[in-house]
């Protein structure tokens, strides 16, 4: 499992200090804990919204982000907010690294996420060591961005999963099993194994 | 044939981040630990205020519900699970995973059980509650119980689904 081969450690460095965070969350006076969690990794001064529609304004509006970690839950578009930007021309941030914050994930759910052009999706309860050894993810993530009619985001063919869904497929060794729609909750490792593998070792 | 256009993108994070200067990773866990213990009373209110919220609007649930009628307590039970690391909620974020669990079946066409939707509201509520005196294998086990409906519901599902071939 991915989450296995790459941990933390506590020597690693991390510099966040310039990097332009943009968190889209779920407003919610006094716990105000997305944010918390950030200036405690260093970033002097995250960019939040509560709504979409803003927050992909000042994605368009020129000021380069480093990163975007994207509540599942915010104004009920999240999805809509990532594939939107990923469709945009608005460079560089269409390229921006974005993580998704998702208490509920199902398998269903994560590929949703990976399908609209999510980098990663982490789970709730947040786990702040989690969150940022994805960070460090984002920074080894070697893959390329794709765009294809009805996607844009970093190419999802990582690993041989068998064919699309509802094809029987080629190969004596395919299996067709669909998605269920309300399956288990998956683990952080299930998640990671779905969406990416995991980088070479990226901290300093 | 389909137009693929491949860029081979560096996110300039992976720069910033190796600059000289920044925090260790012991360093950042530490201050992360102590901004988030000054939340843990606001999450715990929070989580009740929104535990109050789900009552309201279970007492004026139409029956049986409609998926739009449902998206509330999903989102909201998926607040509670966001809180529950910090406010000390562990329990309760648990059984509010279950309640989205059912939540999500029953908003894709799943059969309504108005039981497994109060049960699951009330041990939300009661493991929220400041004066739960529940020791921790009472809860696991009202926890275990949540689960156990739910995969009820999956196992009533694939019956259903048996009957129909």
């Amino acid at each position: 499992m991915p989450g296995a081969e790459f941990k933390l450690d506590k020597d690693d460095r991390i510099n966040l200090e310039q990097a332009t965070v943009m968190l889209l969350e779920v407003p919610k006076p006094g716990t105000d804990l997305l944010a918390q969690v950030f200036y405690g990794y260093g970033v002097r001064q995250p960019v939040r919204w509560h709504e979409v529609d803003k927050a992909l304004a000042f994605a368009q509006s020129g000021e380069p982000l480093d990163l975007i970690v994207c509540d599942a839950d915010v104004d009920g578009q999240a999805y809509d907010f990532i594939r939107r930007l990923r469709a945009s021309d608005a460079e560089p941030n269409r390229f921006c690294p974005v993580i998704v914050l998702s208490g509920h994930t199902p398998r269903s759910q994560v590929a949703r996420a990976r399908d609209c052009g999510a980098n990663f999706v982490v789970t709730k309860p947040l786990s702040p060591l989690v969150l940022l050894e994805r960070i460090f993810w984002v920074c080894a993530d070697r893959r390329t961005f794709v765009e294809l009619p009805g996607y844009a985001g970093p190419d999802r063919r990582f690993q041989f999963v068998g064919p699309p869904r509802g094809a029987t497929g080629r190969r004596s060794g395919d299996n067709a099993t669909a998605d269920e729609a309300d399956g288990p909750n998956l683990s952080q490792d299930e998640i990671d194994d779905f969406m990416c593998s995991p980088p070479a070792r990226a901290a300093s | 044939m389909i137009a693929v256009l491949k860029r081979r993108v560096r996110p300039r994070l992976a720069k910033l981040a190796r600059l000289p200067g920044g925090k260790t990773v012991g360093a950042i866990q530490a201050e992360v630990e102590a901004r988030l213990e000054h939340l843990r009373d606001s999450c715990f209110a929070e989580a009740r205020q929104t535990v109050a919220r789900m009552s309201e609007l279970a007492v004026r649930l139409p029956e049986p519900p409609a998926p739009d009628d449902l998206r509330p307590f999903y989102i909201l039970c998926s607040e509670i699970v966001g809180l529950a690391g910090v406010a000390d909620l562990a329990h309760a974020g648990r059984a509010a995973l279950s309640f989205c669990r059912l939540l999500d079946g029953w908003m894709s066409g799943k059969p309504w059980r108005p039981a497994s939707f109060h049960v699951h509201l009330t041990a939300v509520a009661l493991l929220c509650r400041p004066d739960c005196a529940l020791e921790p294998s009472a809860r696991d086990r009202i926890v275990d119980g949540l689960d156990g409906v739910v995969r009820h519901h999956g196992s009533e599902l694939q019956a259903l689904r048996h009957v129909d071939t």
